[in-house]
């Protein structure tokens, strides 16, 4: 077990590293001179040659780009992203400022989606083929198709202006908090709840299942101690994959619902070119990616044996 | 089983259903003004994020630029060019910060001093050699190595001087949120709060044109054009700033909110043309593009009066605009003719087996560039010309960019910002200039910009913007304007009367409430 887990862990240092090289290269892939796009999000207008020549040197601009990359993963693995195009702020710090409201929303939005897909799931499972089964799919097609931004527009139209439920301009307040992360929640828990019903399903009617039916175990019971073990294991290697999708997911709800995360000010960066500030919150997702992954590729290993001795394809 | 399943829902519900209550909360209004807007202030960092606070009503400026596109004194009582290398600049009496401390012309120079270490605005406004100096308690001198004309429009200028008290602000270093509440500048509100949310600010008592009207103001910052329309109709907010015009059929429709559309501001859609490449570098088209845009068919029945039909490059409020913008299919079909574009049985023309096709370059950050292209696509086609359109992301850099594909760009551009016209000039239509997107170069408006610069002589100012525009449009055409930009917010009913701010003034001393 040890063995593999060493391995997991080597992939995964080798996935970051690629990820920081991809990230980093941001930057100079990007069309047009980097100082201008500097001057852009400053909106400077007429900068002076003083001033452009004080942009190069400040961020080192004139090196060879093996020594700009070198400079940054340096300064990364210390957690200095550099400064924010921007605000001129350090970018690590604007971050951390606004991650707690972040990982507030994300970890909220993961329980309920968990705790609704799971209960969804049963209840589909549970009558198969009959109507719960049938309304539960019909939900979770419905749901998966709709982007969240607008079920969160619909919510505030028709739910806080138009039943005065919770406030449009949320200040931070855990009201808004709550509206947000249901939706995002709820709307995350879609393809999770058809996953684990299709799970469900499958064991159902594997042998073990079948004979406690044969042996008169009643179905809750069938569902419960047979069918629901083996099936949560693919689903909880989806819940970790799909963690980044929650994150990814995260910044536009908190853009409508104007709460003070990340995502306005990523948004904000992406739409002035503030480079530094992306690459910093790309790389920082990418690495939640990879942790996310790496700990539910742990928990498999500890859970199911056979996976100690698997190989990657 | 059935309790999991069920524990399970309830789980998630209870989450939801129980925090109702909670959530139902009555908003009462009061007093304050409550402002919803697009951008965020990210510091009190004068030098990065100063230029917010006159537009709030918390900072002021030297000379102020008013709708009829002239400077006039703000925080001078007069300003005096009394030789062409010299001008006088005299404060208002009585001048307090609102920490207490005078504004005389010692405490002007330290500001102006200060913005000229740390702000790259600042510094690319001032002509080299020019030299700042006090001449008296409430006067100080300026003077220059040649004319410099544009000093009324740089001192109106939200992003150069800003009056601030400059020993305030160098006593707190970096750490800028010391800032807050310390009164740093001049205007009617004084910051009393700041966070990644909204600004806060109270009324200043001792402000020298009078009692504020409000007692204080909150501007939230929403990005999300959608929230900011919701926050009105939701009566969280009285005035949303900023809406994209597809949005007014919308809030139209809405009780008690209104969207006001004011007056004209000094910019607009600004179309660039590509002269390094594709049929543009031909001047026939170009002259015939110019003749088929229907200006008025943009503003009257595209954005239903939501934008201004442009009649010149520049806005006509302004004194140095022209008319001579004028919609001519005939003229341009007959332009293409001599050029030899011919038509063909498809409707478009074509020659030497070339179809007449040009790119029209948008971005998305701006949505109304949608419907614009979409007519300028339609009236192209009038006379022959095919287009299409393409949404380049960061569209000063893509049209830099020589690998892109484009012919005409459309870009937001204020012409005459503050009503300084040297810096689009210098900017734009410059050979080697850094947004001279199409390669213009012109040698009567390369000889003519520079003159600008140092020319004092108002008739002779006139005489050449009248030359630039009419070079532009008759001569060697390049960029043009689609149309001129009207302010425009949605407003409740407490601030329907609600005029948008000239040259972004959002909140004076005497914005109040309507009853």
């Amino acid at each position: 077990m040890g063995r593999a887990l060493v391995m997991r862990l080597g992939q995964a240092v080798l996935a970051a590293f690629g990820a920081s090289l991809l990230v980093w290269l941001m930057l100079p892939l990007a069309p047009g001179d980097p100082v201008d796009m500097i001057l852009n999000a400053q909106r400077v207008e007429e900068p002076t040659d003083q001033h452009i020549a004080a942009l190069r040197d400040r961020f080192g601009l004139d090196r060879p780009l093996w020594q700009r990359y070198l400079v940054w993963i340096g300064g990364v693995v210390q957690g200095d992203f550099g400064l924010s195009w921007r605000t001129g702020e350090p970018v690590l710090s604007g971050l951390m400022r606004r991650l707690p409201a972040t990982l507030q929303l994300v970890g909220l939005s993961f329980v309920i989606s968990v705790a609704w897909s799971l209960g969804l799931a049963l209840v589909a499972a549970r009558w198969a083929g009959r109507w719960p089964d049938r309304l539960v799919l019909a939900y979770t097609r419905l749901l998966a198709a709709t982007p969240s931004f607008v079920l969160a527009l619909l919510v505030l139209q028709f739910v806080v202006v138009g039943m005065g439920i919770g406030l449009v301009l949320s200040g931070g307040a855990g009201a808004t908090l709550i509206i947000a992360a249901a939706i995002l929640g709820i709307d995350r828990a879609a393809g999770w709840t058809q996953l684990l019903r299709a799970g469900l399903l499958e064991h159902l009617a594997r042998g073990p299942a079948d004979v406690a039916k044969a042996r008169g175990a009643r179905p809750g019971r069938v569902l419960a101690i047979y069918a629901l073990p083996a099936a949560l294991l693919p689903w909880m290697t989806a819940l970790g994959i799909s963690l980044g999708g929650l994150i990814g997911g995260a910044p536009i709800l908190e853009m409508i619902f104007t709460w003070p995360g990340i995502g306005e000010h990523v948004l904000t960066a992406l739409s002035v070119r503030d480079v530094p500030v992306i690459q910093a919150f790309v790389l920082i997702a990418v690495l939640a990616y990879v942790a996310a992954s790496l700990v539910v590729d742990a928990m498999a290993i500890m859970l199911d044996p056979r996976m100690r001795h698997a190989r990657p394809a | 089983m059935i309790n999991l399943a069920r524990a399970s829902l309830s789980g998630a519900v209870a989450a939801v259903v129980l925090a109702l209550p909670q959530l139902a909360m009555a908003h009462d209004p009061h007093a304050d003004l409550r402002i919803v807007t697009s951008f965020t202030i990210n510091s009190m960092n004068p030098w990065q994020d100063g230029y917010w606070m006159q537009e709030f009503g918390q900072a002021e400026l030297l000379m102020k630029f008013n709708e009829d596109g002239q400077h006039h004194p703000w925080l001078l009582s007069s300003l005096e060019n009394p030789e062409p290398n010299r001008w006088v600049l005299t404060l208002r009496d009585g001048l307090h910060f609102q920490n207490g401390r005078p504004v005389d012309a010692a405490a002007v120079l330290a500001a102006i001093d200060a913005a000229l270490d740390h702000s790259p605005a600042a510094q690319g406004s001032v002509p080299d050699g020019a030299e700042f100096t006090v001449t008296g308690a409430l006067e100080l001198t300026v003077t220059t190595p040649a004319p410099w004309p544009e000093l009324p429009g740089v001192l109106a200028d939200e992003q150069v001087f800003l009056i601030l008290d400059a020993d305030a602000v160098a006593a707190v270093g970096d750490d800028w949120a010391q800032l807050v509440g310390a009164g740093i500048y001049t205007g009617p509100y004084t910051v009393t709060g700041l966070d990644d949310t909204r600004l806060k600010a109270e009324a200043f008592a001792d402000y020298w044109q009078g009692t504020p009207a409000l007692p204080g103001l909150t501007v939230a910052f929403v990005p999300d054009p959608n929230a900011r329309i919701l926050a009105v109709q939701n009566n969280e907010a009285d005035i949303a700033l900023y809406p994209p015009l597809a949005a007014r059929p919308a809030v139209d429709a809405m009780p008690d909110v209104h969207f006001n559309i004011g007056g004209l501001s000094t910019g607009g859609f600004t179309g660039y043309m590509n002269l390094e490449q594709g049929p543009l570098a031909d001047v026939s088209v170009r002259k015939a593009v110019l003749r088929a845009v229907d200006y008025r068919e943009i503003a009257e029945d595209v954005f239903r009066g939501g934008l201004a039909q442009a009649h010149s490059l520049y806005a006509e409020n302004l004194p140095f605009a022209l008319q001579n913008y004028q919609t001519d299919l005939l003229d341009a079909a007959a332009l293409l003719d001599a050029a030899g574009w011919v038509t063909g049985p498809d409707g478009f023309r074509h020659k030497d087996g070339r179809k007449l096709s040009v790119i029209l370059a948008i971005y998305p950050q701006q949505p109304d560039l949608v419907p614009l292209s979409t007519a300028v696509q339609a009236q192209l086609a009038r006379v022959g010309i095919d287009a299409e359109i393409v949404s380049f992301d960061g569209i000063n850099q893509a049209l830099l960019e020589p690998s892109n594909q484009w012919d005409l760009a459309m870009v937001s551009t204020g012409a005459a910002s503050w009503g300084r016209v040297q810096n689009f000039l210098n900017t734009y239509l410059l050979p080697g200039a850094r947004r001279n997107y199409g390669g213009y170069d012109n040698a009567e408006v390369n000889a003519l910009v520079p003159e600008l610069a140092t020319e004092v002589d108002p008739e002779r100012r006139t005489e050449i913007l009248h030359r630039i525009q009419t070079i532009l449009w008759d001569e060697d055409p390049y960029a043009f304007s689609f149309n001129i930009h009207l302010g425009r917010v949605i407003v409740n009913d407490r601030y329907a009367c609600y005029a948008p701010g000239f040259a972004l003034y959002h909140v004076s001393w005497q914005t109040a409430p309507c009853d």
